[in-house]
């Protein structure tokens, strides 16, 4: 009997030091439409609550889309606001460059707009269809040496010039000149792969230049992995769903790090619950630097989590 | 025992619908077609569309013009038809909760998409309980949904090949009925998985039921089908492989052969879908001849009839891949006519690769054996992963592989010209067969210390303008040194990939526990 006392206290010390926890934000933005204030529509019963809608980070600057506000605000790496443009429209997607170029991407995936570091008004304008879009669109990000692009769920990418657009044959574009996908394989692991910038990936179903790769492995059920970016280290950095319950849905999700070797440095896990729904909330700076916002009832939550807050690698 | 249960299932499943009436009953493809219809409608507006009679809070998100996918309208339930007269009859379109119900706006909020696409009576998302069974959310299959009581709905799709859900929803920041592919699962935190009532998972009159196969009567063959539409899962494991779940829906098809010959069948399939092919002598899963993921054949047959089987393949879990489907199949006679009787027919030089490890015909265990190759990595970690994007591995990839010049430009840029062309390349990645190693020692990174060849040419493409990378793709295909003759010399090419696929295989299982793909 007493061996059972103690494997039951034993086994849910183990549970308890498992579950997962976060550090305390590193800002959190009162809900409002005043300066310094970010917008949301909460409890709205058959619809998802809605809040700022993505976040990027380029060089020093960290730009928000604070959607129900229709603007974008930009940070400084203090976390004073030190810029905004005016979208007036609802944006799903957003992405700058170093020199704070931001370019957009409408709510309806079917406009966007540049702006450059001087103007504080996007125009927008259209997205020319493609077929490598055929499926749905997902992001736009500010490819360094393409520029803007829009990629969709599915590897499919155009660069955006104005007036037109150009079907590319890269996926993800994960900046410093590669682009990759990860593949979901079992209930407990996927493969990310990565490309150099110009080689064709999945897109155009090719495959015909081998990407390295990398398998990450999971304790519990895996949801899905994506990778995030390479920073100027040459880190690559994935982001991880795993389930913690099957129904209700409940989701566990962490960031883990890549060295240029492909060793695994660093993870960072947090409890869903805390930053639900993470979707485009996550970004990575050049530096290592990870980025997580979250709507919380006392506003919006804005973590950055420096390279050594890093857990190590098991 | 779980075929009788399944059986048994399916078959008070029909009576139970029967019983309240045809009209309740609904196959998953109807459901699937029935959202997608919802998301891919044109609808155009006019100024008076923008205008909601009934309220002066209203303000509308469409301005005049042309869009695509029903507006998101809280309480809105409408058919497609209906939706379009309203429009013509001046109703607003769409419309938020912030509004109100409104009777002078027009769409569907999320649980009322849900229920038109099953054709049930409009239910809340509190009230689904009534029509839906809960189930375990690794059993979801396409046309179930996931369900937030109080929240939001979305009718699942599949999982894409990163593992992301895919699901059609009436919500989301764009407010239409989309099919969503670039959700994550925390977005459906919360969410319990749900099945309707009186989805039919079987439909055994459908074209490829058991019952009602699908002739092939001349080749080459071509169709394009859904595993659901039958809904039929009489097969679940084949004995010419039998550790390989197939536990999803099949499609059976049926061909006679008065000479003997090679036949041929390829299938492709979407993100998130893995049909595999099972070559049949007679109706029943022990009669399996060949199975593969990609491609059967070429494989030698006498005259006779066979049944060719498009079965859903399924995880370690038991999560199955349904879905649409391309099917081609052909066949060269040989020119002799033999009866199905008489002795094997002659077997080519050529198609003898392993015979001492075969210990049987030949050919059909060297096929099969490349197929257990390359099910490592295509299949189980399995063919959802080769699915996304790039069809699964097989020789026909291969011989139809784009221009492989690009390897070359990237070495030109900058990479140090570490081309590993090969038969540890071809091997050590099934899907990839055939492909190119782009640097040997290095990773991702462009340029620094120990980042290699692959990392320089990345720097140097990083800087490259739009134009000179189209330019690139479109680079001729023999400048790769690979193999351009390979669609002029179909079988024996096959053959010598099959044995480098294995050579390869062999290779990589010894380099197994290295981190990078090409076994350093």
């Amino acid at each position: 009997m007493k061996f059972f006392v103690v494997l039951a206290i034993c086994g849910w010390t183990t549970w308890v030091n498992a579950a997962p926890s976060g550090p305390e934000p590193w800002k959190i933005f009162p809900w409002g439409n005043g300066v310094g204030q970010f917008g949301l529509v909460a409890n709205m019963g058959e619809v998802v609550p809605e809040g700022p809608t993505a976040i990027a980070v380029s060089g020093d600057r960290i730009y928000i889309a604070d959607d129900v506000n229709r603007r974008i605000v930009v940070l400084t790496a203090q976390g004073t606001i030190s810029r905004v443009i005016t979208s007036g429209k609802r944006v799903a997607s957003l992405d700058a460059n170093a020199n704070g170029a931001v370019v957009l991407l409408s709510a309806a995936l079917d406009q966007w707009s540049l702006v450059q570091p001087y103007e504080s008004i996007a125009r927008f304008q259209p997205v020319e269809s493609s077929p490598t879009f055929a499926d749905g669109w997902r992001a736009v990000v500010y490819d360094a040496a393409l520029g803007p692009v829009i990629i969709s769920s599915e590897g499919g990418a155009v660069a955006l010039v104005k007036g037109s657009t150009i079907p590319l044959k890269t996926a993800t574009p994960l900046g410093m000149g590669a682009h990759g996908l990860a593949r979901w394989l079992t209930p407990n692991s996927a493969v990310v792969r990565v490309w150099p910038a110009r080689v064709p990936a999945l897109s155009d179903q090719s495959g015909s230049v081998r990407p390295k790769e990398i398998v990450v492995e999971t304790s519990q059920r895996l949801g899905m992995a994506r990778p995030l970016r390479i920073d100027n280290q040459g880190r690559l950095y994935v982001w991880l769903e795993t389930f913690s319950n099957d129904s209700p849905v409940a989701v566990v999700a962490e960031v883990r790090r890549f060295e240029p070797n492909g060793v695994e440095s660093g993870k960072f896990v947090w409890k869903i619950d805390d930053i639900a729904p993470a979707y485009r909330y996550v970004d990575v700076d050049s530096s290592g630097r990870l980025y997580v916002m979250a709507s919380r009832p006392a506003g919006l939550a804005l973590w950055r989590l420096e390279a050594e807050q890093w857990e190590s690698a098991r | 025992m779980n075929t009788f249960r399944r059986r048994l299932k399916a078959i008070l499943l029909v009576f139970g619908v029967m019983f309240v009436g045809d009209a309740a009953a609904i196959t998953r493809e109807e459901i699937l077609d029935r959202a997608k219809a919802y998301a891919e409608h044109w609808w155009t507006i006019t100024a008076k569309n923008t205008v909601a009679d009934c309220s002066t809070k209203y303000e509308c998100d469409y301005v005049p013009g042309t869009y695509q996918g029903l507006p998101y309208d809280w309480g809105g339930y409408v058919e497609i038809e209906k939706f379009d007269q309203l429009l013509l009859d001046g109703q607003a379109a769409g419309s938020h909760s912030w509004h109100g119900v409104l009777s002078c706006t027009t769409g569907l909020d999320c649980s009322g998409f849900a229920s038109k696409c099953w054709k049930a009576p409009h239910h809340s998302t509190s009230t689904m309980y009534k029509i839906t069974d809960e189930i375990p959310s690794a059993a979801i299959l396409p046309g179930d949904a996931y369900n937030k009581a109080g929240s939001h709905m979305v009718v699942w799709v599949k999982q894409a090949g990163d593992g992301s859900p895919v699901f059609y929803e009436a919500a989301g920041t764009p407010h239409k009925v989309r099919l969503h592919t670039s959700a994550t699962w925390s977005y459906l935190s919360g969410y319990k998985s749900i099945r309707y009532h009186y989805v039919t998972e079987v439909n055994a009159d459908a074209p490829g039921a058991p019952d009602n196969p699908i002739v092939i009567d001349a080749f080459p063959f071509h169709d394009e089908r859904n595993t659901l539409s039958t809904g039929i899962t009489q097969f679940d494991a084949y004995s010419c492989a039998p550790e390989k779940g197939e536990l999803g829906p099949e499609v059976l098809y049926l061909f006679s052969l008065k000479q003997a010959g090679y036949f041929t069948a390829t299938v492709a399939d979407e993100v998130g879908v893995d049909i595999d092919l099972h070559l049949l002598s007679a109706p029943n899963a022990n009669s399996c001849l060949e199975r593969h993921d990609a491609q059967i054949g070429p494989v030698l047959l006498n005259p006779g009839t066979y049944w060719l089987v498009l079965d859903s393949w399924s995880n370690s879990s038991g999560v199955s891949y349904p879905g649409p489907y391309i099917l081609d199949a052909q066949f060269e006679p040989t020119g002799e006519i033999m009866d199905p009787e008489d002795e094997e027919p002659p077997v080519p030089e050529d198609v003898v690769i392993d015979a001492d490890a075969s210990g049987g015909s030949g050919i059909d265990e060297d096929v099969s054996t490349g197929d257990d190759d390359i099910e490592l990595d295509s299949q189980s970690p399995e063919d959802t992963a080769s699915d996304i994007g790039t069809p699964s591995p097989d020789v026909t990839n291969t011989a139809d592989a784009p221009p492989e010049a690009e390897f070359f430009d990237v070495a030109a840029t900058g990479a140090d010209g570490v081309t590993q062309l090969g038969p540890d390349t071809i091997g050590t990645n099934d899907e990839d067969a055939g492909v190119t190693e782009v640097g040997g020692g290095g990773f991702w990174l462009p340029g620094g210390a120990g980042m290699g060849n692959l990392g320089a040419s990345g720097q140097t493409s990083g800087n490259a303008p739009i134009n000179s990378l189209t330019e690139t793709s479109k680079a001729p295909s023999d400048s790769s040194g690979c193999d351009t003759t390979a669609s002029t010399r179909p079988v024996s090419n096959w053959l010598v990939l099959l044995g480098l696929i294995v050579w390869g295989t062999k290779l990589r299982r010894r380099a197994s526990n290295s981190f990078y793909i090409d076994g350093r």
